[in-house]
């Protein structure tokens, strides 16, 4: 279970220190999917940086199983709580040195690295199985860019997957793909809590629905769409 | 170093001041705005070049081992304001951080040379260390601003492909290592130029010096050798030692990347777009 409580943000903007978010809470269990809705600026995308710890936050807790953030090291919770960016960032080389990248680092130095056959696994379930894991990313169109970043933080599994945004400006094929892997993600176990603009596709079992930094919890019913 | 030198006499300097009217001309002539400053600076220049003879010579006179150390201080205290000024897009203060980086090296560069290869006696003989801890603050200077410059600048350039590492477990120092790699190499390069230009392009200003003061120019050239490879090597520890201190300031506690826009006054060479200042420091 993926606790959230009581988050609060304060940045420093052009005209001094506001509230970004403000006393936001939410809590997630395992195979659920959270959208998270509400206008530009409203502290959605502030939201889920804090969560991974990626910006500050100025109160709150954070509780994975019931253990805090502070039990971890900020770099073993966010490859529990992994986020994947809305512009997919690559670094210059091949997919495969992308996909591998995370075992360049110390935190995955005792961690088994994938196997081929996985990482062709995974090509396939991202519908890139035409092309070769030696490709330049360089030479990869958006969609299929953020398809390989989508894939880089899958593959170093991760208990919760925070999404911000990231088909926001993608094809339709990538879209589905990464609407797909995401479902997969949550029906094996994982907890996702995702922004969205786009219209539901129905996955989603809660909408944590922002508005200029503070935000309300509401259930989704079966069949339900929202734009 | 033997006697050969022709000394310049107050009305041959004075002379000198001809130079000084001949740039002031262009640059009212063609009016760039300048001219002013550059008076002052001239100004600045000539009382300060002065002083220094003076006070260099009362400090041989002085012959103490703790006045060269103090003086080295001193020195390196003006080197890190220097520094501290031009490195912009950093929170807090460098200052304490630079200084003691650069008296570290001053120190360990200067003794190596004056103690291991020189070897000059007494320790402290202020003709050899002085001059040559000068040279070492000097380069280090430079090679530490453009260094620390270089990598604030790349930091901020990186800042989404460093954020998107972070997210994915990895260190401050794994984030920021291709940008300190790239600053450290920005602070070398001019240094490595120098190198393979010193001896066809230009003969170094300290080899220049003792050819002036007499010494036959073989004699000269040990010494040129032992202080362009004193400086490569202060540069190099330097920009290595303040890069590795510094480049965590822009992250937090848990290790995120603070993006960082500095509103800070220009200084008074960023208004008047004058150069930066070269550092005189003889090679």
């Amino acid at each position: 279970m993926f606790e959230c409580e009581h988050i609060s943000v304060e940045l420093v903007g052009d005209k001094g220190a506001f509230r970004a978010v403000s006393d936001v809470s939410v809590c997630a269990q395992e195979c659920e999917i959270v959208d998270i809705v509400g206008p530009s600026g409203a502290g959605k995308s502030t939201f889920l940086h804090a969560l991974a710890l990626l910006i500050e936050r100025t109160s709150g807790t954070l509780k994975l199983d019931d253990k805090g953030a502070e039990s971890f090291s900020p770099q073993e919770w966010r490859k529990l709580v992994a986020l994947v960016q809305q512009k997919p960032v690559l670094l210059e080389g091949t997919i495969e040195d992308n996909l591998r990248f995370p075992w360049s680092l110390k935190l995955y130095k005792n961690i088994q690295p994938p196997s081929a056959a996985e990482l062709d696994a995974l090509m396939n379930r991202a519908g890139l199985h035409d092309i070769a894991l030696t490709r330049l990313v360089s030479q990869l169109s958006v969609g299929q860019q953020a398809r390989v970043a989508f894939m880089r933080t899958l593959i170093t599994h991760p208990r919760i997957l925070l999404l911000d945004e990231v088909d926001a400006a993608l094809d339709a094929q990538s879209t589905r793909f990464i609407g797909e892997l995401t479902s997969d993600f949550a029906r094996e176990g994982g907890i996702v809590l995702r922004i969205r603009h786009k219209l539901d596709d129905n996955r989603a079992a809660k909408r944590l629905v922002f508005n200029a930094g503070v935000a309300h919890l509401e259930m989704i019913e079966r069949g339900e769409t929202r734009d | 170093m033997t006697s050969g030198v022709i000394p310049i006499a107050p009305w041959q300097l004075a002379f000198a001041s001809v130079f000084v009217v001949a740039a002031l001309c262009i640059m009212v002539v063609m009016k760039l705005g300048i001219a002013r400053q550059y008076a002052w600076a001239a100004l600045r220049g000539f009382v300060q070049v002065l002083i220094l003879g003076y006070a260099l010579s009362w400090l041989f006179h002085l012959d103490s081992g703790l006045m060269v150390i103090a003086v080295l201080l001193f020195m390196s205290g003006v080197a890190s304001l220097t520094v501290a000024k031009r490195v912009s897009n950093v929170p807090g203060s460098i200052y304490p951080i630079i200084f003691t980086v650069l008296f570290f090296i001053c120190l360990l560069i200067t003794f190596t040379v004056t103690g291991l290869i020189v070897r000059v006696k007494p320790w402290y003989l202020p003709q050899y260390v002085i001059p040559i801890g000068g040279m070492v603050l000097g380069n280090s200077m430079t090679g530490i601003a453009i260094a620390l410059e270089r990598l604030f600048k790349d930091m901020d350039a990186r800042e989404d492909e460093m954020r998107g590492m972070i997210a994915l477990g990895a260190t401050p120092k794994e984030a920021a290592m291709p940008s300190i790699r790239s600053a450290l190499r920005a602070g070398l390069i001019p240094n490595i130029n120098t190198l393979a230009a010193v001896g066809i392009v230009f003969i170094p200003g300290m080899m220049s010096g003792q050819i002036l003061a007499g010494t036959a120019p073989y004699k000269a050239a040990p010494y040129q050798i032992v202080i362009l490879l004193m400086v490569s090597a202060a540069d190099a520890i330097g920009s290595a030692l303040a890069t590795r201190m510094l480049y965590r300031r822009r992250f937090n506690a848990e290790g995120a990347f603070i993006p960082f826009a500095p509103k800070k006054k220009p200084s008074f060479r960023e208004k008047f777009s004058l150069p930066q200042k070269k550092n005189d420091n003889g090679h």
